[in-house]
């Protein structure tokens, strides 16, 4: 159950295109594009919890600050709050601490001041630039398709749920959470022939260019993966190229948590050590598994993503639930526009 | 649907009885006369609608809540046999009187001489003190919820449903019947602690010994101008003892009005006062843990002694558990005490069997749990560690939050300074009562005003306690009329989870504070959970789009707090 809880930036426009085109869904098929539809049938207000933490914060606190506040609220993301401009204007998420330690760190015997120092405004100044967009989010009452739609083409993981009445920040919506909420629904929807697919036939997953580390890759350069390539995890591998560990973004806060980020020197399976005792192995599956079996598995272990393996355990791919929800819902029979 | 509401020969079957004719109908739903099939003995059979309910909850604190109803044995309380839900009903099957109200009693007969009116309000307080012991109140006190068993004793009906019900349900009911209702009640608090049945009890006071009421009027405004200013007419025939007891009771200001204690200690009242209405203490004095009545709740709570130890010894006496450990301790004195007087009503053993489990009722996914993943990163090291001198503090308890200032100065000191503080941040205000202000600060970016009001409680003899309140009445005009929805910041809102798409307008109640049964006076738990937990909201579900509005509600109320507080922490 605990396993690791990841979140990941990775959409590979790789699947996209092969997925154009290749399901071929008649028309009167009462299957067409039943994920869909129950998408648009739902609002994302259905799926904010009667009650639940959100932790805002003033641009003007310190970043290190947030980090810490992030880690003893057990939440993994916050909305920035500018109180000059009286809005929302951002998310803080454990992407902006490993961009943070990725820019600024040099050795263990210099203590990072862009950390120490820094407030989230002066931060999102330097990292934004002149890029500043308007923050991405949505009303309760937009449909759970608009939300999967503004999740996957946006290519962000938290998107908060903004009462327009009120201008409150309602809730932040996840990929998690949307799979979820259709999983628990699942049973009411008519089963799809999609679902008893195999990943393979159904082409759904990453396949090509999986980023990866081995045991001693140094954890300095495993977040530079992560702000390269725009990853969410890296499995580990050994000589043989068979998947041992996974080191993913969320493990980074850790680093907070234990207040370790001013070495980075560290090899990444040192720096996963901290979660010995309750970590489970990697979540694997096999490219022959039907998509069913990889849902079920994906949302009874809450984690973002499974290592897709051959027979000896070696990486062949990378299944999310970013690739899931992309296929379900915008690609399942639909064109994507409607 | 799992329910045990079977057609029986043309009859509506509850459980083991048979409903009969309707009793009446109350602020929850209709009440009716039930008989058990085999035993013929009677009971009222309550049927909540569960959509009148603040939340669909019922495996959590709801039940909790009806479990320690249960437990209350008192002379003078209507007894809860057993609770039967339903997905669509809750059915209470209650202690049933065969004298009616003490409204219509007093309607029929009008007023009752001194003697008699004393002895049922003995009975009244008594019985409104006892739940009031064990963090219950009442909030709807009126003679329509006093019954009268055969003997001409008063039971008081519907203890703790109040607390069930969504602020905002509870504001439309008392709207309904507002006669009784105290000052603060009406002008839209919803801190509704014991004070507020002190009132209540007041004002059935004057009934009894008036056959009127203190406050009255058809035209509704000048209803609530004559409660707010807590003017009432006194007969000459009363006796002046009696009269200033009443003016103590029907103080508009809850903190000067009379508290149980003083009641108690009135000559008025203490005249002929029946000993087992008020018993000795022991229990409360006594450090000793009880072994059997620990047990007892492990039991019926299926949790550990350490659960309920660690209860008591915090003194978390709002906690279910530390309720039921005393409840139970209370009742067997009880039974000891004043024996056959309510043994008599009580049901055969074979009604007590538990709870039908309310399964086939789906799952959804705001109860799934998340806590295993945040749990990971929680317990290794939190921002308290950046704080050494508050650490120290934080046991294996979650820190308690509220968003408030606590302070020992003087009471008309402490608001002195808050209106200097206020006026140099340029706010506006309104003195509702000397304790009691409607503040408002206009937002100089959005051009909006931000309103919230304060008000300063008691929390023991020297402490007092300043409570920030957002109000948010501007995003309800033209919504309900009624109630003006106040949210607090110091508490999450509620609202009902929503089944269907098509029933949302109904089924969305707007949130609202959740400790409506915190006692402003005696430090009750203002506010448990974080800050952080209060920024949920409820929405609107109307399907609607308005134009955003700009800003954050929630955010703003924060800053116009933050700012009063760090002025004020100078």
């Amino acid at each position: 159950m605990l396993g690791c809880v990841n979140f990941s930036t990775n959409i590979v426009p790789a699947v996209l295109d092969e997925l154009d085109g290749k399901k071929e869904a008649p028309i009167e098929d009462p299957e067409y594009n039943v994920y869909a539809r129950f998408m648009k049938s739902h609002r994302c207000y259905d799926l904010v919890p009667t009650s639940s933490k959100l932790v805002v914060f003033d641009t003007s606190l310190q970043v290190k600050k947030a980090f810490f506040a992030l880690v003893s609220n057990g939440v993994r993301a916050a909305p920035l709050w500018d109180s000059k401009t009286q809005c929302f204007v951002g998310m803080l998420t454990i992407t902006d601490f490993i961009n943070i330690l990725h820019r600024y760190y040099k050795s263990p015997l210099v203590q990072i001041y862009e950390l120490e120092e820094h407030k989230i405004e002066t931060w999102r100044e330097v990292y934004l630039q002149d890029s500043f967009k308007p923050l991405v989010s949505i009303s309760p009452n937009a449909s759970l398709y608009d939300a999967v739609s503004s999740l996957l083409t946006n290519k962000i993981h938290r998107l908060p749920v903004i009462d327009p009445l009120t201008g409150n920040t309602l809730y932040i919506l996840t990929h998690k959470r949307i799979l979820k909420f259709l999983k628990l629904f699942i049973c009411e929807i008519p089963k799809t022939a999609f679902l008893s697919q195999t990943l393979e036939e159904l082409n759904i997953g990453t396949f090509h260019n999986i980023a990866v580390v081995n045991s001693n890759t140094p954890l300095y350069a495993a977040l530079g993966i992560f702000v390269d390539q725009r990853v969410s995890a890296l499995p580990v591998v050994d000589e043989n190229g068979r998947v041992v560990d996974i080191y993913s973004k969320f493990d980074v806060i850790n680093l907070a948590a234990e207040k370790t980020y001013n070495n980075l020197d560290i090899t990444v399976t040192k720096a996963l050590q901290h979660r010995s005792q309750y970590f489970e192995g990697v979540l694997t599956c096999r490219d022959s598994e039907t998509l069913e079996a990889i849902i079920n598995r994906l949302v009874e272990a809450e984690v973002h993503r499974l290592v897709i393996v051959d027979e000896q355990e070696v990486v062949k791919g990378i299944v999310s639930l970013s690739d899931i929800l992309q296929a379900l819902v915008l690609t399942n029979g639909d064109d994507g526009t409607a | 649907m799992a329910t045990d509401k079977q057609k029986h020969e043309g009859r509506v079957k509850i459980g083991h009885y048979i409903l009969g004719d309707t009793l009446g109908v109350g602020t929850f739903g209709k009440v009716k006369v039930g008989q058990h099939e085999l035993t013929k003995h009677q009971v009222a059979v309550k049927i909540l609608n569960r959509q009148k309910i603040r939340s669909l909850d019922v495996v959590g604190k709801i039940r909790r809540e009806i479990q320690n109803l249960k437990l209350f044995r008192h002379p003078h309380i209507i007894k809860l046999y057993q609770v039967i839900s339903t997905p669509t009903d809750i059915f209470m099957v209650m202690e049933y009187v065969s004298g009616g109200e003490l409204f219509d009693y007093i309607c029929k007969n009008g007023k009752l001489d001194e003697k008699e009116s004393r002895r049922l309000f003995q009975q009244i307080i008594s019985g409104v003190d006892y739940c009031h012991r064990h963090m219950v109140v009442h909030r709807d006190l009126k003679p329509e919820n006093v019954l009268l068993d055969a003997n001409m004793n008063a039971k008081i009906a519907d203890f703790g449903l109040s607390n069930m019900m969504s602020d905002g349900e509870f504001l439309r009911t008392s709207c309904g019947s507002p006669n009784y209702a105290a000052p603060e009640v009406i002008s839209g608090r919803l801190y509704a602690g014991p004070e507020v049945d002190i009132w209540s009890s007041g004002v059935i006071l004057y009934a009894l010994l008036c056959g009127t009421l203190p406050f009255d009027d058809d035209h509704v405004p000048t209803l609530f101008k004559k409660i707010c200013d807590g003017i009432f007419f006194t007969p000459q025939y009363l006796n002046p003892s009696v009269t200033s007891l009443l003016k103590h009771m029907l103080q508009v200001d809850p903190m000067k009005r009379a508290t149980i204690k003083e009641i108690r200690e009135d000559e008025w009242f203490k005249q002929d006062l029946p000993k087992y209405l008020f018993p000795e203490d022991a229990a409360y004095s006594s450090n000793m843990i009880d072994e059997e009545a620990l047990k007892e709740v492990c039991e019926k709570f299926e949790c550990t002694e350490e659960e309920v130890l660690n209860c008591l010894y915090s003194r978390n006496h709002h906690d279910p558990l530390a309720v039921a450990y005393h409840l139970i301790i209370d009742n067997r004195r009880i039974m000891t005490e004043a024996k056959d007087f309510y043994l008599a009503s009580s049901p055969p053993d074979s009604f007590l069997d538990d709870l039908p489990a309310h399964h086939t009722v789906k799952v959804h996914p705001e109860r799934v749990p998340f806590l295993m993943t945040e749990s990971q990163t929680r317990p290794r090291h939190t921002l308290d560690e950046l704080n050494p001198q508050k650490s120290k503090h934080l046991g294996v308890r979650r820190a308690k939050w509220h968003l408030g200032i606590r302070s020992q100065s003087k009471p008309n000191d402490i608001m002195s300074e808050v209106c200097r503080a206020m006026k140099q941040l340029d706010y506006e205000w309104k003195v509702v009562n000397p304790f009691f202000l409607r503040v408002r600060r206009k937002n100089p970016v959005t051009g909006m005003h931000t309103k919230m009001s304060l008000q300063l409680y008691q929390v023991d003899s020297r402490t007092y306690l300043l409570d920030f309140r957002s109000i948010d009445d501007d995003m309800m005009e033209g919504k309900s009329g009624t109630a003006t929805p106040h949210r607090s910041g110091s508490v999450g809102n509620y609202r009902t989870t929503l089944k269907n798409d098509k029933n949302e307008c109904d089924d969305a109640v707007k949130g609202d504070a959740s400790a409506p049964s915190t006692p402003p006076i005696s430090g009750g738990k203002l506010a448990e959970g974080s800050l952080a937990s209060s920024l949920t909201s409820s929405v609107d579900s109307t399907g609607g789009e308005f134009l955003p509005r700009p800003g954050s509600h929630t955010i703003e109320f924060f800053e116009m707090c933050a700012n009063l507080i760090k002025l004020l922490a100078r």
